[in-house]
């Protein structure tokens, strides 16, 4: 199954809200690996992403009652639509939108160096959310 | 995608477009751990086998590093399978020689001989762990099964110990089929150094130095019967050719709880039992972000665990070294928030509960043919794996994690001290607030003295097709609360053995 240009640009869109990338040539690989998942798809799972996808782009009519479309929101706006979804109590919306989420898990850390950096830990980034966390509680 | 050269007797249904037809005393259904086992057994025996296996042999040099590339090489479907049912439960399965063998974390378990007293007791099996035991001992030699070195245990299997012995909980290294283990931690995307015991290292090769012979990339469309007697195996090999594969003595169905269903469909039986009584393991797991370095990219990908709740919580706890892009996909949060967790992915590590289900689904065909599962988790799960879910949770905080993540619908995303566990024991009895997965199946073509209730005899024949077995965990009539390819491999090699002597006083007679 093949992807429109359109829906590439979707994914990107989505799939740079919920990981974002500080490149623009990263982020435009979201939209052609999220093709090649696609293509390589079993029918009824391609169907499946198209139509989650298909839902988020049109959700901020449900969810923020704004007549926009996903790729028309700001990116905090995006993320709240993305949020208010993965919380929905209709377990077939929240499922879909934990699928587009895990393609973009598997897409954002496919680079080997990507997956290096994540996994290699990082005293510095935990002493900054501590003190953050410790900043807030003293607020 | 094949290695550079196929050892001989190899025929690379991928570059088959004439037909074949090749006559052999048994031709084995599938070379995963049932499979590659009982062809080797029937091989050393001196009967002339093919082995026909509808993935392609996939080299070490050409596993891929990351998740994207394993799913598409390795995995059926690629990796997007779904049992479905209340909620929608992903199972993953090998595709290619050696089956679910090259991407699982290798973990050798003898079934526990409550599970035998079953099988005798309900189902009229005359299988004890004493039977099993030659079985078991050959296989453990044979694929060096040992306990994970303390040289590659890795930060989260050695905390998961370190916190399970402090509670006075029973707690080992992982036993694996391990030649030498570097601590790589990518047992499921395909061991890189070849050092876990997989059947495309092992008893596949070694089944073809015996004179065996492999078809791969040729999927089986069904058994040849003839007369009620299977004479055969006829396989669409993916290069466009048609492959007919006659057996003089027997085939020996070994490709999985979901496919051999589907398979003995398609070749004729209507047994009612036929995809009835599918059991699994469905697992839960947890995330815990801890001060210290946890890098589960190194260490054994699964390498402790405890089976101190199997009998009273049903449930075996365990440890599972994600790769990140799983474990990312778990992560709570979007955004900035998720990338901010990220970025402290080497703090990071997964526990989980497997459940010894009571619940049984089906195995059937869609609209379409293909094969699929409808299953359903029971209250009892639920409570089990809640159970599981809050004792791992305050081992996590007990062991210094700053956050867990129960990964329940409801519940906070994110738990920040060990009193919370409390909510876990309260979250609802719901299957679609949990996030279950499952790699052990069972079932779908079960074996029992009773007729009624059962595909095969307990001698491993289909009841409507002689000379046609099944070896594989489809036969098993429940499940076993511990992993199963060491009791798969165990029973399709004592099969094997009964099936050859059978033949020998056939011959003979």
């Amino acid at each position: 199954m093949r992807l429109f240009a359109f829906e590439e640009t979707w994914a990107r869109a989505v799939l740079a809200a919920m990981f974002p990338v500080d490149s623009e040539v990263r982020e435009r690989s979201y939209g052609s690996g999220f093709a090649g998942i696609i293509a390589s798809a079993p029918f009824e799972a391609a169907v499946g992403l198209r139509l989650a996808l298909l839902m988020v782009v049109l959700s901020p009519l449900l969810v923020m009652k704004r007549p926009r479309t996903f790729g028309g929101l700001a990116p905090e706006a995006r993320e709240r639509v993305l949020d208010a979804l993965l919380s929905s109590s209709t377990y077939f919306v929240r499922q879909l939108v934990m699928a587009l989420k895990t393609m973009g898990a598997i897409l954002y850390a496919h680079d080997p160096e990507v997956r290096r950096a994540l996994l290699t830990p990082k005293r510095d980034a935990l002493v900054t959310l501590t003190v953050k966390k410790e900043a807030s509680r003293a607020a | 995608m094949q290695p550079d050269t196929l050892p001989s007797g190899v025929t690379d249904g991928a570059l088959q477009r004439t037909p074949v037809d090749a006559v052999f005393d048994f031709v084995v259904v599938g070379t995963g751990a049932a499979g590659a086992v009982a062809a080797h057994a029937l091989a050393c025996e001196g009967f002339s086998v093919a082995m026909v296996e509808e993935g392609a042999w996939v080299h070490a040099k050409h596993f891929g590093t990351d998740v994207h590339s394993t799913f598409q090489n390795l995995v059926r479907d690629t990796g997007m399978t779904i049992m479905k049912g209340r909620s929608f439960i992903p199972y993953l399965q090998g595709a290619c020689v050696g089956g679910s063998t090259v991407i699982n974390s290798a973990i050798a378990w003898r079934a526990p001989e409550d599970v035998f007293d079953d099988w005798h007791r309900d189902f009229g099996l005359s299988l004890s762990l004493r039977d099993m035991e030659p079985h078991y001992a050959a296989l453990e030699k044979a694929l060096s099964v040992r306990e994970v070195d303390a040289k590659v245990q890795g930060e989260h299997n050695r905390l998961f110990l370190e916190v399970a012995k402090a509670n006075g909980v029973e707690a080992a290294p992982m036993r694996r089929y391990d030649a030498g283990c570097e601590g790589s931690g990518r047992c499921l995307q395909g061991c890189p150094t070849g050092k876990k015991q997989s059947m495309a290292i092992t008893y596949v090769p070694w089944a073809l130095e015996r004179g065996a012979q492999l078809f791969t990339s040729c999927k089986v469309l069904c058994v040849d019967v003839r007369g009620a007697r299977a004479v055969g195996v006829i396989a669409q090999a993916l290069g466009g050719g048609r492959v007919h594969l006659r057996a003089k003595l027997g085939v020996l169905v070994a490709a999985s709880t979901v496919q051999t269903p589907g398979i003995l469909r398609r070749s004729g039986l209507r047994s009612s039992a036929l995809g009835e009584h599918f059991q699994c393991h469905p697992s839960v797991g947890i995330g815990g972000l801890f001060d210290r370095p946890i890098s589960m990219d190194f260490g054994a990908t699964q390498g402790a665990e405890s089976i101190a709740f199997r009998k009273s919580h049903r449930t075996k706890l365990e440890t599972i070294g994600m790769p990140p892009e799983l474990a990312a996909a778990r992560i709570p949060g979007l955004g900035s928030a998720l990338t901010q967790r990220l970025d402290q992915m080497g703090h990071v590590a997964v526990w989980a509960g497997q459940v010894r289900s009571r619940a049984e689904g089906r195995v059937d065909t869609d609209l379409f043919g293909r094969d699929r599962i409808r299953f359903n988790v029971d209250e009892d799960d639920i409570k089990s794996s809640r159970r599981a879910l809050a004792i791992l949770t305050r081992w996590m905080f007990e062991c210094g994690a700053r956050e867990v993540w129960p990964g329940i619908f409801g519940l906070p995303s994110v738990l920040t001290s060990a009193d919370q566990a409390k909510l876990i024991e309260e979250a609802p009895i719901e299957a679609r607030a949990y996030g279950f997965i499952t790699t052990h199946l069972f079932g779908a073509a079960r074996m029992s003295a009773n007729p009624s209730d059962s595909v095969c005899t307990p001698d491993f024949e289909t009841r409507e097709v002689s000379r046609l077995f099944v070896i594989d965990s489809s036969v098993f009539p429940t499940n076993l609360g511990v992993n199963p390819q060491h009791t798969i491999m165990a029973l399709s090699r004592l099969a094997a053995h009964r099936i050859a002597e059978g033949a020998r006083s056939v011959a003979a007679a």
